[in-house]
């Protein structure tokens, strides 16, 4: 038995037999070589994240895609919003006294509660609020009363869901370092001391206010602000964020308070009394994209967004995010000429699948591949988080190639199921030979002078 | 002298490699299980990242320093879990296979193991760490005064009151579940 040579020791010997058990209770050897594996790899994908340019989208995608759970819808919407709209470009032109004693005044706050609308073509409109308190917590609230707390300085977040007594712990250890780009107020503290634009002054909710137009761009976004403050006291009344690179989705960001006293408690991560608590963490390492992700892209771009079965005209993000809008605004010509383009029912999506397996059948050198890969994408419709997580992934695949790989993609105007035409090949890493995606989502191994012509 | 400096990456890098099976033995007496061991052993290392500069001015006594860090962690998880239900299963299934050459014997251990965790777990935190790092760790009272920024007598007073605080919960469960520790088997 231990012996504790410290006189106010005075254990007794039952006690005594239990921290022995604990003292004696080793890891199994070379255990901890898992530990620091995972350590040593988390300390190299922060290395990475510090030194890799990151573009506002794969930002966005990087951090956020991977979330698998539910409770990350919310979230993940106010950080979009965010980060979408966080970024700054010089401008020219003059602001008004108004617009300079509204920024003074959001600088110096310390408190701000602000409602917020985001809409997008085809989507029901977002609705949150939320409410800021110095230095770094926000609490976010939905329509439904759920509500996601987020302290900066713990690098923790509670979501509690009121109607179930339960709530959610989010480990954010894992998000990068410095203020996080979720604060609403930092997007009105960012605004510029110059606006582009002045427009004038119309009436608002029964207030006259004077509006000041800001544009924000970049490469590869642009983003216009439009401020609208009260004529007579200086107070910020609403800000309409649209956004001029996915066809016009906008954000309105309104009924804002500042100042107000909040009480600290609503800003708790902490579980509440009686509430029971589920812990998880914010896995922000993407796994590396595959092959596979990236033919299960293809067949749900094509369920998901092809009008007349054609595999999408490009697979970068950028091209692909206009062909969604092209798409969808073609659906929204041809219901305006009376010929709706509805969205397929379950029943409908399922005879659809079963025609693709009736295709794919007739390239029997595939068929049990295709029909695997079929079954595998199935049932991630059933999980959108997965669907869209699997889309992303696809595009990545493409978009992480090196120039060594010599990936191209040729799916414009391609029908699924045609076994003949080629749609993308590639040179894996150290492979001699070149991968051939064909139509029928058929994959060959082909020799360098065999591989298809970019036309 | 510049160029051979190496980045707070590659330094913890090796901090890791020099203290890593102490700290994840320390954090591991505390949890009982690997998988929470594993959280507290990133858990330490990158909160020593985040303070890189600071801390790699001020310690001096990295082992020591991270021995404490990782009680401290540990223990943090200890009270956690106690309060948050497992994602996955309860909590008798995180406890691992028992391998000895008396089974018997070795699960009675683990069982005692775990009665005091979880009793350690509804100590308040500095109570509970400063607990662990005496009798787990062995640490002296001037030990812990050094690292806790404390005087040695609230470490004295914690401990006494930490004692106290586990013999009432401890009791009732030494009378009816150590009967049989396996002795003799």
């Amino acid at each position: 038995m231990m012996e504790y040579q410290d006189e106010q020791n005075d254990l007794q010997p039952d006690f005594q037999e239990l921290v022995e058990a604990i003292r004696t209770d080793m890891p199994p050897e070379g255990q901890w070589l898992d530990a620091q594996q995972e350590f040593l790899t988390k300390l190299e994908a922060r290395r990475q994240k510090q030194t890799r340019p990151r573009t506002i989208l794969s930002g966005m995608i990087q951090t956020f895609f991977p979330v698998k759970a539910r409770w990350a819808i919310l979230a993940a919407s106010c950080v979009l919003i965010a980060v979408l709209i966080l970024n700054i470009a010089s401008r020219e032109g003059g602001s008004g006294k108004a617009y300079a004693a509204m920024t003074i005044k959001i600088h110096g706050a310390r408190t701000m509660i602000c409602k917020v609308v985001a809409q997008s073509a085809g989507q029901p409109p977002a609705q949150y609020t939320q409410a800021y308190m110095e230095p770094c917590f926000t609490r976010t609230t939905d329509s439904s009363g759920q509500a996601v707390i987020m302290d900066n300085s713990k690098k923790k977040a509670l979501i509690i869901k009121p109607g179930q007594t339960s709530a959610v712990e989010i480990d954010l250890t894992s998000m990068p370092t410095g203020r996080w780009q979720l604060i609403l107020v930092d997007l009105l503290r960012s605004l510029p001391e110059e606006v582009d634009e002045a427009l004038g002054k119309k009436q608002l909710d029964g207030r006259t206010v004077q509006g000041f137009r800001v544009i924000k761009r970049g490469d590869g976004y642009k983003f216009t602000d439009d401020i609208w403050i009260d004529a007579r006291t200086d107070e910020l009344v609403r800000m309409e964020i649209v956004n001029g690179m996915d066809g016009g989705s906008r954000t309105i960001l309104s009924d804002f308070q500042f100042d107000v006293n909040l009480d600290k408690s609503l800003f708790s991560t902490d579980l509440p009394k009686d509430f029971k608590g589920k812990r998880t963490y914010l896995n922000t390492e993407t796994p590396k994209p595959t092959e596979g992700d990236f033919i299960d892209f293809l067949i749900q771009s094509v369920e998901t967004f092809s009008l007349d079965g054609c595999f999408p005209p490009a697979v970068n993000i950028e091209d692909f995010s206009r062909a969604m809008k092209e798409a969808n605004a073609k659906k929204a010509d041809e219901a305006a000429k009376g010929r709706t383009v509805k969205s397929m029912t379950p029943a409908e999506r399922d005879a659809w699948y079963k025609s693709l397996e009736k295709k794919y059948k007739e390239s029997e050198e595939n068929r049990k591949r295709t029909e695997e890969r079929i079954k595998k994408v199935r049932p991630t419709r059933k999980n959108s988080e997965r669907g869209g997580m699997a889309m992303v992934q696809g595009m990545r695949f493409a978009s992480t190639m090196k120039p060594e790989n010599d990936f191209h993609y040729a799916g414009k105007g391609v029908q699924l199921g045609d076994a003949k035409t080629p749609i993308a090949w590639w040179k894996p890493d150290g492979a001699q030979t070149y991968r051939v995606i064909h139509g029928d989502l058929s994959i060959r191994d082909v020799a360098a002078k065999d591989r298809p012509v970019a036309k | 002298m510049n160029e051979d400096r190496r980045s707070p990456e590659e330094e913890l890098a090796a901090l890791a490699q020099m203290h890593g099976p102490m700290v994840y033995a320390t954090a591991y007496r505390v949890v009982g299980n690997a998988e929470d061991a594993k959280d507290a052993y990133q858990d330490v290392f990158l909160k020593v990242l985040d303070n890189w500069k600071k801390q790699s001015e001020s310690v001096r006594d990295w082992g020591a320093y991270l021995r404490v860090m990782a009680s401290r962690c540990a223990i943090d998880m200890l009270r956690r879990n106690s309060r948050w239900r497992p994602m996955d299963g309860d909590f008798s299934e995180r406890i691992e296979a028992p391998v000895s050459e008396n089974p018997r014997h070795q699960a009675t251990q683990r069982e005692k193991a775990l009665i005091l965790r979880q009793a350690l777990a509804s100590l308040s935190e500095r109570d509970a760490k400063i607990f662990a790092l005496r009798y787990f760790e062995d640490l002296s009272y001037e030990e812990i005064a050094i690292h806790l920024e404390v005087s040695v007598n609230a470490v004295g007073t914690i401990l006494h009151r930490a004692r106290e605080r586990l013999r009432k919960i401890l009791e009732p469960k030494l009378a009816s579940n150590l009967t049989d520790d396996g002795k003799g088997e």
